[in-house]
């Protein structure tokens, strides 16, 4: 980078510098330009500031979990080794493609996608081949009225989950609105842990002064030895919403990452 | 460049699942940060960009040409998920302000209610930012992201990169909650 800056292109280059995103000879052009520029250095106090702003409204966002959850992992994985199977080696997505051309997954296949690539037509065809083998296979299977197997104990493939939540009164000086939450867990068959993932809503209109919310979790792989658990867990509100949202709970298991959801709604504080 | 990023993808696009984890694990904190300010902290959508980053990190590894750092890529795959995501949960309810729950039998003290709510008081400053202003500041500000960089993430000049950056910097510095903030800290 040419040493020689001008006030103009030193500005341009302030908030990066602030950030510390600039290799050290670019880095080191600014300095030289700062050491006898008062007003790019006021400028720079400025970026200074806005930097350390940013930095710890964003920071804390994540006080209280930076560890990557495993249960995430989990799903990740399991969508990972489902395109495998079935679209096997195949990676397609380029850098300069548009956001609706990103592919996310076997279930967001894209029309145009398949109109210009032949091999995608030939994994439809196989796919759709296999589900009309399963489809006649479990017909027949049906139709054996003396080998029916037995009802799922779970009363279903995707286990269950049922919430209460209740208002309790804080203690000593605690501000804000105080819940207890208790959560009845049925597994699917094969778990053997789970996570409690939640989110607060109201609908748009409610939603004020400005939307915002957190990540939050209760009994973070929790054992599932006997294929059902309770969860207890709490949290507050810092401020009254009337009217009182929903609390949407999702139970995410493991190992597999099946989910099911559930919404209970939240009564009045005390 | 990372050598290290660099080699994982490598690996990641033999189908190496190992590579693919550690990946995860390296990205996951700061794509999950960039993706709660992007979708206001909808926890669900949240978690559902994350998922698509990853999986198309993994379906898409041998696609990367080594024209940017594997960051800015990843960073890249991450702003279109939560593009797709955000247009298809447009219409629902969005989230309102509220407080990181604590683990099983855990009580909240005053000191960590005071913590709380200076922290929702600092991320509605950031969250009433324009999109597109909080988008470069976090990018570069909190990143470290080029503006070259974060123009390539967003596929916009880095002009406009820069020029969203200083009104970022106005609407921040004409924020008097962010003036009040600063008084009760100080």
């Amino acid at each position: 980078m040419n040493a020689e800056l001008t006030c103009n292109q030193c500005c341009d280059l302030l908030p990066e510098f602030a950030a510390g995103a600039m290799s050290a000879s670019e880095s080191d052009a600014i300095a030289s330009h700062l050491a006898h520029c008062a007003a790019c250095r006021q400028e720079l106090a400025q970026w200074r500031a806005m930097v350390e702003m940013t930095r710890r409204a964003e920071a804390l966002v994540a006080a209280g979990d930076l560890t990557a959850p495993s249960a995430l992992w989990s799903v990740v994985q399991q969508r990972m080794t489902a395109q495998s199977s079935v679209v096997t080696g195949e990676r397609f997505m380029e850098f300069d493609q548009q956001p609706s051309e990103v592919d996310l997954g076997v279930s967001r296949i894209t029309p145009s996608r398949l109109e210009r690539d032949p091999q995608w037509r030939t994994g439809i065809v196989a796919i759709v081949a296999a589900v009309l083998l399963i489809a006649l296979a479990a017909t027949v299977f049906a139709l054996r009225p003396l080998q029916r197997s037995a009802p799922n104990p779970a009363g279903s493939t995707n286990g269950s989950l049922a919430c209460t939540v209740q208002s309790t009164q804080p203690s000593g000086n605690s501000v804000g609105f105080h819940y207890s939450l208790t959560c009845t867990v049925t597994g699917p068959e094969g778990a053997t842990a789970y996570t409690l993932m939640g989110s607060l809503s109201l609908s748009p209109v409610d939603a004020t002064p400005s939307p915002t919310g957190d990540r939050f979790q209760w009994c973070p792989n929790a054992a599932l030895s006997t294929g059902k658990a309770t969860c207890q867990g709490s949290f507050f509100l810092p401020s009254p919403l009337p009217p009182y949202p929903a609390l949407t709970v999702t139970a995410i298991f493991s190992p597999g990452g099946r989910q099911v959801k559930t919404t209970v709604a939240i009564p009045a504080s005390q | 460049m990372n050598s290290a990023d660099d080699a994982c993808l490598t690996s990641i696009a033999q189908g190496d699942q190992a590579a693919m984890s550690e990946l995860y694990e390296r990205y996951y904190p700061r794509l999950s940060r960039y993706l709660w300010f992007r979708l206001h902290g909808d926890a669900p959508s949240v978690d559902e960009a994350l998922q698509d980053t990853f999986v198309a990190v993994w379906r898409s590894a041998g696609t990367f040409r080594g024209e940017c750092t594997v960051a800015t890529w990843i960073f890249r795959i991450a702003q279109r998920c939560s593009i797709h995501i955000g247009q298809r949960r447009s219409q629902q309810p969005k989230p309102l302000s509220f407080t990181q729950i604590q683990g099983e039998g855990e009580t909240a003290s005053s000191g960590h209610e005071e913590q709380t709510l200076t922290r929702i008081a600092l991320q509605e400053v950031l969250l009433r930012l324009p999109d597109k202003q909080r988008e470069v500041a976090l990018l570069v500000l909190v990143h470290r992201f080029t503006s070259e960089e974060a123009a390539k993430i967003l596929q916009v000049p880095s002009g406009t990169v820069r020029s969203r950056l200083r009104a970022a910097r106005a609407s921040l510095l004409n924020d008097p909650a962010l003036r009040h903030i600063e008084e009760v800290s100080s």
